[in-house]
């Protein structure tokens, strides 16, 4: 059993973790052998392992970021690429192993299902080990099961879409993740359907050295609507872990997917991410976007625009701590005309942390009547805290509009000034002031989530004034 | 036939904003020296007519005449149209920040060929902005730039004086005013026409009778659902005050009522 | 000889030529910037996050010859530049520098009896060589490619000095001119303000406008404000259509000490520009606001730079850029707080106006906070001209070209009213409406 050594820098509540209850698991490192072995135990088609192993050349070639957060730390060799916890995947919560069910348990799942998702997914470490739908929505034609589910039962539509939004090559940590990706979410949406309450992913990584490599496919055709949330967790270990999925999203005419993340991985995690979604005429994507944990996030949810009126939102929260370093931001790419989009960032860092927010706002020669709206503001709460600020814009079309605000303070001294001469302590002020900070992006959250945003935010500030 | 010697003649004219109709077949003609009000519900297109006369680019004329002295207005953008004699009062006049109104007014007069030596003109500026009561720090502040709703008719109304247009189309000058600024807005309207020698027409749009007290149109337009449904002598803006636009649209016989 | 007119360009023999007629110091600088730029890569739009968006690979410097002699445009290019001067500013002190190393002063005599130095840089390199040099070691010589070539290659500019408490009595007035096509430039400005001490710099960097002619010029001005003194500098930009243009304008600021920029970019090719104000001082306060017109195939570049080191500092920035045809502007600006710079105020604002369909404008204003005390900021924008204003206007009577000009003008109105020396803007204010004219392509018909 690995016991936990990192001393908590910052009050993680899902910090825990099982004993080792894998069947299976690749060797450690990344080789021809690792990636074939995969896609045997998984019996794929031929054309998944040659898309593998396509993406497995491409990995040494795609350099590592020269810019953003260090990752230097990071050591290939060292990860295990695989680990699959249990033979089967279970419906019904019953069969779960003991230790597993555990887990989720107290990471709430069962009973968050039962009071507001139309689905459930909880994937633990490679596999997806337990998988639900409502039935209704199953009879609707609604889609919801795990990637490598969809590969098997779902081929066809699977095959059309799957690595279109986000090539092989794309870039290094999207390289990594074609060639060894395992578990994660397929989600089909048929025309016309509303999915009216959200499904939901959970992702954990239980083992020690341990990559998650999870890839998300998500079809919305023309004027349906879903809306997705994911959470992800880790134990606290003393070496590093390496999460790099990746989210393909296509939202046809009309459509409008929501894809809502609470990404609270544990302070070993690297989180490098390449999400991108893309959206046809008159479809709304929307990104929502909160990173509270990690070491290092790299994240930038990217949109498409590629249809007139087509309409994108990232609307993204960040709070880095000592030690984290949040580099998140949005992508928006205008290619057609009468196309809009909207960022809203909202970044603290506290003690020695670090906010980044990168953003490129890209308007194509053809896309006229553009109108894009940038709004970036960040929240210094210690003399350590860093922030920084990265808007990059490209505009070929003269007939756009194109707004960017962006600013960087400490708490504002007349607001705490005000609560104070209330009767309201100084730490309770300062958090009143966070969250209000954060209002913007909780107010998009499903309730119990704003609940749970609050409740972490109010554990990091603690000891915030000293 | 467009008549020559009418200033204004409209005839079965129909406009369209996103495809969509908003002017379905207007009918007005406005002699030399005449002052025409335009009444109508909200939303019935007096704006519209407004901005169609003057060429604004979003509105499309489908069919129909529109023409100034027997010339034909609709080919011409605006700015033509406005060097022939046509200026518009903005109901919203619009801010363009960073240009000073005695720059803009002295392009302006350029353009339509009115131009004055730089005395000259601020001769008669100063004394038309006398006339309105406007303060002296009108002239560097930028074009309606964090004007007030009263501040911005006068200045529309300071630009007509100078400009000295044939045909004047004011769409609202009086409203948000108080009696003092309406009654300033009117008297300097009246100016505007006994200075033409009875050569300039007004259309006036308006909701309020107050104005044409001052005014004393020669003929009042009813206007509905995009065209002109009455017209009568100033005693039909009487009749409006009295019984609304429903009461009377039941009961005039629509189109070309004559008085 | 002959055969040396045909073929001379920059190696390293020109080097060696104008160390050895440097005093030992500058000598072993200039050798050491060439040591440096012959090991640098050259800048690349593919490696060089700065230059990603200009790309001057096909420019090639050591094809441009260093030693350009005089010529009938270069010496009326400086007449007229000297006449638009004495119209607007009749009693400037006026430094005329040109690429091929002369220095004329006129009318510096009273400034010279208040104590003020005003003389060439390469005198004062010799004569003040610690003022030079504290001014030159606020940039590393060979840090950069067209820095290290300047540094190796410069034959002569202007240096002022200003003693402590002195308030210069007359605005200092540089025309760094340049003609004939092959020719390269290294214009040199250096300014040391003591302690209280206050001045008005401008600087013209001017080449025959209609020539076709290519030409490389690089600057470099280095200006030292030391404790409370207080600068008002303006730069413009004129150069001929066929000019690549490098510059790097670098004003380092001592506590309290207060500076006013104001930069005009109109002209040249190609031009990657650094505007670095380095507030080092507490208390220190730089303002820096600018414009900038393009057209034709034009691209201009501006890096800005607020670096923030001294507590209770300030800066902004306010840079306001039109474009047409198939123009580009490229503007990148960083606000750069250090862990030390607590209580830091800083704003950079960047806006676009966007003429036609082929014009481009980018726009990256970026901030990197260490300090937690601090209000920073950012704005930027990009559009098109506003229909309705276009059409309130055209209602008037005013024709669509004329009608833009106006809203250009506006557009530049706040940046423009920015400009600390109001005979500088006496001066831009014709010439931006001649440039104006021409990129919006208005007749003789409108004055």
């Amino acid at each position: 059993m690995v016991t936990k050594t990192d001393p908590l820098s910052r009050d993680y509540k899902y910090g825990f973790h099982d004993q080792d209850v894998s069947v299976f698991r690749t060797e450690k490192g990344l080789s021809r052998k690792v990636v074939t072995a995969i896609s045997q135990h998984k019996g794929e088609p031929e054309w998944m392992l040659e898309f593998r192993l396509k993406a497995l050349g491409h990995f040494p070639k795609r350099p590592m970021p020269a810019w953003g957060a260090d990752l230097s730390d990071i050591n290939f060799d060292d990860i295990y690429y695989y680990v699959k916890p249990v033979d089967e995947q279970l419906n019904s919560w019953d069969d779960v192993p003991l230790s597993i069910k555990n887990t989720f348990d107290r990471l709430g799942i069962p009973e968050a299902e039962r009071k507001f998702l139309a689905g459930v997914s909880a994937q633990y470490d490679s596999e997806v080990v337990y998988h639900s739908i409502h039935a209704d929505l199953e009879k609707r034609g609604v889609i919801f099961s795990d990637c490598d589910t969809g590969l098997r039962l779902h081929s066809d539509i699977f095959r059309k879409y799957f690595g279109t939004i986000i090539p092989p090559n794309d870039n290094k940590f999207a390289s990594l993740n074609s060639a060894v990706w395992s578990g994660g979410s397929f989600v089909y949406v048929p025309k016309g359907v509303h999915v009216e309450i959200p499904l939901q992913a959970y992702f954990r990584i239980n083992s020690d050295n341990m990559g998650q490599f999870e890839r998300t496919l998500i079809i919305a055709e023309e004027g349906s609507y879903v809306h997705y949330i994911e959470g992800c967790t880790a134990p606290t270990y003393s070496s590093n872990a390496l999460h790099a999925a990746v989210v393909e999203i296509i939202a046809h005419k009309g459509a409008h997917v929501r894809y809502t993340t609470i990404q609270n991985w544990s302070d070993n995690v690297y989180n490098l991410v390449t999400k991108r979604a893309v959206a046809y005429e008159d479809a709304t994507v929307e990104w929502i976007d909160g990173n509270l944990g990690s070491k290092v996030t790299m994240k930038y949810p990217a949109i498409y625009l590629m249809g007139e009126r087509a309409h994108g939102e990232v609307l993204s929260a960040a709070f880095a701590n000592s030690g984290q370093h949040q580099d998140a931001g949005s992508k928006c790419i205008h290619v057609a005309p009468h196309t809009t989009s909207n960022v809203v960032s909202r970044s603290i860092s506290k003690g020695s942390g670090r906010t980044s927010y990168r953003g490129h706002i890209k308007v194509l020669p053809a896309a006229y009547d553009v109108k894009v709206n940038v709004r970036c503001d960040a929240l210094l709460l210690d003399e350590e805290s860093q922030s920084d600020t990265y808007p990059y814009m490209d505009i070929d079309n003269p007939d756009v509009t194109i707004g960017h605000e962006a600013s960087v303070s400490k708490v504002g001294e007349d607001q705490l000034f005000y609560l104070r001469s209330r009767g309201i302590s100084e730490q309770d002020a300062t958090a009143l002031i966070v969250n209000g900070f954060f209002e913007p992006f909780a107010k998009e959250l499903p309730m119990e989530y704003a609940v749970e945003l609050n409740r972490l935010l109010a554990l990091s500030m603690e000891g915030a004034v000293g | 036939m467009p008549d020559p010697a009418m200033l204004l003649d409209v005839a079965g004219l129909h406009a369209t904003i996103d495809s969509k109709e908003i002017l379905k077949g207007v009918d007005m003609r406005i002699p030399h020296g005449e002052i025409h009000a335009l009444m109508g519900p909200n939303g019935s297109g007096k704006s519209t007519l407004a901005y169609a006369l003057t060429g604004h680019p979003k509105y499309q004329i489908t069919a129909g005449s529109a023409t100034l002295k027997g010339t034909d207005l609709l080919p011409l953008t605006a700015d033509l149209r406005a060097q022939l004699g046509v200026f518009l009062s903005f109901q919203h006049p619009t801010a363009i920040p960073g240009v000073t109104m005695v720059n803009f007014l002295r392009a302006a007069m350029r353009s339509q060929g009115k131009e004055l030596s730089a005395r000259e003109f601020l001769t008669r500026l100063t004394y038309e902005m006398a006339e309105l009561k406007m303060d002296e720090s009108f002239r560097s502040r930028y074009i309606n730039d964090g004007f007030s709703g009263g501040e911005k008719k006068r200045a529309e109304i300071l630009q007509m004086a100078l400009l000295q247009p044939q045909l004047a189309i004011l769409d609202e000058p009086d409203s948000g005013l108080d009696v003092d600024a309406l009654r300033i807005v009117a008297d300097g309207v009246r100016r505007a026409v006994e200075g033409s020698a009875g050569k300039m027409g007004v259309l006036l749009i308006t909701h309020y009778n107050r104005i044409l007290e001052y005014l004393r149109p020669d003929t009042v337009h009813i206007f509905s659902a995009g065209r002109v449904v009455a017209s009568g002598g100033p005693s039909l803006a009487k009749e409006i005050e009295a019984m609304g636009y429903e009461g009377l649209l039941g009961e005039v016989a629509p189109v070309s009522a004559s008085a | 000889m002959t055969q040396e007119a045909v073929v001379s360009g920059i190696d390293s023999g020109v080097v060696a030529t104008r160390a050895g007629a440097s005093p030992t110091w500058l000598a072993s600088r200039r050798r050491a910037a060439w040591e440096a730029f012959s090991t640098l890569p050259w800048p690349s739009s593919l490696r060089d996050e700065d230059w990603r968006r200009t790309d001057i690979a096909k420019l090639d410097p050591l094809r441009f010859d260093p030693d350009a002699g005089v010529s009938t445009e270069l010496d009326s290019v400086i007449a007229a530049t000297h006449d638009d001067i004495a119209a607007v500013a009749p009693d400037a002190a006026v430094i005329v520098c040109d690429h091929t190393g002369r220095v004329q002063l006129h009318n510096c005599d009273a400034l010279t009896a208040q104590g003020v130095i005003v003389c060439s840089l390469s005198e004062a390199a010799t004569r003040h060589r610690e003022l030079v040099e504290q001014a030159f070691d606020t940039l590393p010589a060979g840090q950069q490619p067209l820095t290290a070539l300047w540094n190796s290659l410069w034959r002569d500019g202007c240096f002022v000095y200003v003693p402590p408490s002195v308030a210069a009595n007359q605005p200092v007035w540089v025309i760094h001119a340049a003609a004939d096509d092959r020719t390269a430039t290294f214009p040199a400005t250096c300014c040391v303000l003591d302690a209280n001490a206050s001045l008005t710099l401008v600087e013209l960097h001017v080449s025959p406008a209609t020539a076709q002619a290519e030409l490389l010029s690089d600057t470099v001005s280095h200006v030292v404000l030391n404790r409370n003194a207080r600068l008002d500098y303006c730069v413009l930009q004129d150069l001929g259509q066929g000019v690549w243009h490098m510059a790097t304008h670098r004003v380092s600021l001592e506590a309290d000490a207060h500076l006013h920029f104001f930069g005009a970019t109109l002209g040249s090719k190609l031009q990657k520009a650094y505007w670095e104000a380095l507030l080092n001082g507490n208390g220190a306060e730089a303002h820096l606001a600018g414009i900038a017109l393009a057209g034709d195939r034009q691209h201009l570049d501006h890096q800005s730079l607020q670096a923030h080191k001294g507590t209770d500092t300030t800066s902004r920035l306010l840079l306001k850029t039109a474009v047409r045809d198939h123009a580009r502007s490229v503007y990148d600006g960083l606000i750069d707080v250090g862990r030390t710079a607590q209580r830091t105020d800083a704003y950079v604002q960047n806006r676009n106006l966007i003429l036609s369909p082929d014009a481009k404008a980018d726009s990256i204003p970026r901030l990197e906070i260490r300090a937690h005390d601090v209000r920073c900021g950012h704005g930027a924008a990009a559009g098109p001209v506003d229909d309705e204003q276009r059409f309130y206007l055209m209602a008037r009577g005013i024709p669509a070209e004329i009608a833009d000009r106006i809203i250009v003008r506006g557009f530049f109105e706040d940046a423009l009213g920015q400009a600390p020396c109001p005979e500088f803007a006496a001066l831009l204010g014709p010439l931006l409406d001649r440039r104006l004219d021409r990129i919006l392509h208005i007749g003789r018909q409108e004055s």
